[in-house]
């Protein structure tokens, strides 16, 4: 049976876990409720989201061994996607007290910290991370969370570009570095990087909005003063508008000013109200 | 046992590591008439990769003599691998022989337990595209492009073009495209060999490797056939996107088994089928590898009136409307359509155990069935169209956009 679980183990590095629940399904009865089948089947059960069956299939592994490491990291992964971020603390601390220097785990700790808004000590562990492996890409997309989370988006961007320098391949680093892209009015840029995403996993329906939205923005005419007034120096653009307004009413075209300027007036408004209407 | 025999064992197990000493005894058995322990030794060589060139074909030749054609199979390959030359094509002609006329041959791993027994003999396949409902213009094309140059290698090569090279059809899961590989090797009048993820795939170090080349070996050994290796992304994932090496280590295995097309693969046509193109790796799409790409779409209109009729046919039925049924079913899949048919089936069983008399399959019960299922494709669609609005560089997977034009977009 270790064929199957080597089966179940591809599908699921191929982020293809209903496949994978499938070949677990098919275990028979001397392995099915082996630790290994517990583990595999709660990471597949995460994948598909649900995170009640995970903890579920996590408890009934840590009843025959209450020591396994990964099951431990299954059930903090379930519990935090339920919400319940004291059970996942707990969780990923008793499998940390066997594993301290294990990176996914510490940076899996931090992630929850992060729902918890406990910002500081996420980072004190994201450090931790990163002496013990300078090469994984787990502790690099954290401090990209974090730094966001924090309210420094150009810090978030530059980390961002930092990680896809290191890993090209981080969904993470594409998405998070797309809506810097987006919220920077430049929606062109940010539909190149959600469009990574989309190539790395076609079958994840949510990148494929969140490209969709960034090219929406780019092809409506609608959106473009929105993107205009998100550029840095869009206030030059302002002034400029405004100076041309006077300057053309000081020639003498009073109305062809007035004119010039309620339209700039129009568009700056339609500007700030344009997301609400088109999203 | 001669005095000299005993001795070189004796010398050995004081120093197994020396090679040299065991090719002494290896060869020392053979003349005294030990062969069958005389090959465990070679074969130890051989795993050590201290069998010298020369000694490959002797091994392989009594490899054969003594059943043992794994061991034959793997001395011919690396017979050929180094350029040995003298004596290599008479050993492909025994080993050949031996798979053949031995029906189904054991082939001993281990000498004191020998393996299962393993299908020698592959007869050549007999299933037809005429076997396989609808797909006509993909059926059309591989005729053109794979089939003909196979059966008529001649023509194709006064024009510089050669049978064989790999074949990729890709699509939604259930629409045939293994029954299309097999109608490919039955048209072509060849075996086929089947590869499977769960073949191939073992949790040892390098496990997975070997038994890759040894599916290689064998189709060579068979060859003519089709080799069609069966969720070729699965075996094959983009490295791009792996994070452990094993996987990577197998992708570097096939490159290197295809990359043998030109010379040692002479008369295997590998095809592979795969649900998720766009995560096989992108070395084995280039040309010499996979370069020929054939996107195998759900059954259109008259396809799978083609499949219903043929999976309603020998069963008692009355007053069914094909033609309405199948435009009514469109992106079911062949297996789809298989399975509306079972349903209405377990329908008429149903109602026949209650009223006690043998009940026709009329349409109402297709009607009922189909109200219970949706067709499977419709995931494979969603993604394949994600793929292709943002990442059909090149217009390789131009067919899907194709077929996604006629296919209203789901919600």
């Amino acid at each position: 049976m270790t064929v199957a679980f080597e089966q179940a183990r591809r599908y699921l590095e191929m982020g293809r876990s209903r496949q994978a629940l499938e070949v677990l399904a098919e275990l028979d009865s001397s392995t099915t409720d082996s630790p290994e089948a517990y583990i595999l089947r709660g990471y597949a059960l995460i994948g598909l989201g649900r995170h009640d069956d995970a903890a579920e299939a996590a408890r009934s592994g840590l009843a025959q061994t209450p020591e396994a490491v990964q099951l431990l990291h299954v059930l903090a992964m379930a519990e935090a996607g339920q919400g319940r971020l004291a059970e996942a603390e707990a969780a990923i601390l008793a499998a940390l007290e066997q594993e301290p220097e294990d990176v996914t785990l510490l940076c899996e700790y931090a992630e929850t910290l992060m729902r918890g808004a406990q910002l500081w000590k996420a980072d004190q562990l994201l450090r931790l991370a990163a002496e013990i492996d300078p090469e994984a890409a787990e502790w690099r997309e954290g401090r990209v969370t974090l730094a966001y989370l924090r309210g420094d988006d150009h810090h978030a961007a530059s980390l961002s570009r930092e990680l896809l320098a290191e890993h090209p391949e981080s969904i993470h680093g594409h998405r998070m570095l797309g809506l810097h892209e987006l919220n920077e009015g430049r929606p062109g840029a940010a539909t190149e990087r959600f469009a990574e995403a989309v190539r790395s996993r076609p079958e994840e329906e949510r990148f494929a909005t969140e490209a969709r939205a960034a090219r929406a923005r780019v092809r409506n005419p609608l959106w473009w003063p929105t993107t205009l007034l998100l550029r840095d120096g869009s206030w030059l653009v302002l002034f400029g508008g405004l100076f041309l307004c006077g300057g053309v009413a000081a020639m003498g075209a009073e109305t062809l000013g007035v004119i010039l300027f309620l339209l700039l007036i129009v568009v700056y408004l339609w500007a700030l109200i344009a997301p609400a209407v088109l999203e | 046992m001669s005095n000299r025999l005993d001795g070189l064992k004796a010398a050995l197990e004081l120093s197994p590591d020396n090679h040299a000493l065991r090719l002494v005894l290896a060869e020392a058995l053979v003349e005294e008439g030990y062969a069958p322990e005389a090959l465990d030794h070679y074969e130890q060589l051989f795993d050590a990769g201290e069998l010298a060139h020369d000694d490959l074909v002797l091994a392989g030749t009594l490899a054969v003599d003594h059943g043992r054609l794994q061991l034959a199979a793997r001395c011919l390959e690396a017979a050929r691998r180094t350029g040995v030359v003298g004596g290599t094509a008479d050993l492909e002609d025994v080993l050949r022989a031996a798979l053949v006329d031995g029906g189904v041959a054991r082939t001993a791993i281990d000498p004191e337990e020998p393996a299962p027994a393993v299908a020698a003999h592959v007869p050549d396949e007999e299933t037809r595209f005429v076997d396989v409902g609808g797909l006509e213009a993909v059926k059309k094309a591989i005729h053109r492009t794979i089939v003909l140059p196979f059966q008529r290698p001649d023509l194709y090569e006064r024009y510089g073009r050669r049978a064989g090279g790999g074949v990729l059809l890709y699509g939604p899961p259930g629409c045939g495209k293994t029954l299309l590989a097999r109608a490919t090797a039955g048209e072509c009048g060849v075996p086929f060999l089947n590869v499977r993820m769960e073949d191939v795939l073992d949790p040892m170090y390098g496990v997975s490797e070997r038994r890759l080349h040894e599916a290689f070996t064998d189709a060579r050994m068979r060859a003519p056939c089709v080799l069609f290796i069966d969720e070729l992304d699965a075996i094959a994932f983009a490295r791009r996107k792996q994070q452990g090496s094993a996987g990577r280590a197998l992708v570097d295995q096939l490159l290197q088994e295809l990359d043998a097309i030109g010379a040692e693969n002479q008369g295997i046509l590998v095809l592979a089928a795969t649900n998720a193109p766009w995560d096989v790796d992108d070395a084995l799409k280039r040309p010499g590898r996979f370069d020929r790409v054939v996107f195998v779409s759900p059954p259109d209109v008259p396809a799978r009136r083609a499949i219903l009729q043929l999976a309603l046919a020998d069963r008692p039925q009355e007053g069914i409307n094909l033609d309405a049924l199948a435009e009514r079913t469109a992106q079911f899949s062949g297996a789809d359509l298989r399975a509306l048919v079972e349903r209405a089936v377990d329908m008429v069983i149903d109602e026949a155990l209650e009223g006690g008399t043998d009940v026709p399959i009329r349409g109402s019960h297709l009607e009922a069935a189909l109200r219970a299922l949706r067709p499977t494709t419709t995931d494979w669609l969603r993604t394949a169209r994600n793929y292709v609005e943002f990442a059909n560089h090149g217009g390789r997977y131009d067919d899907v956009v194709e077929y996604l034009r006629t296919v209203p977009k789901q919600r």
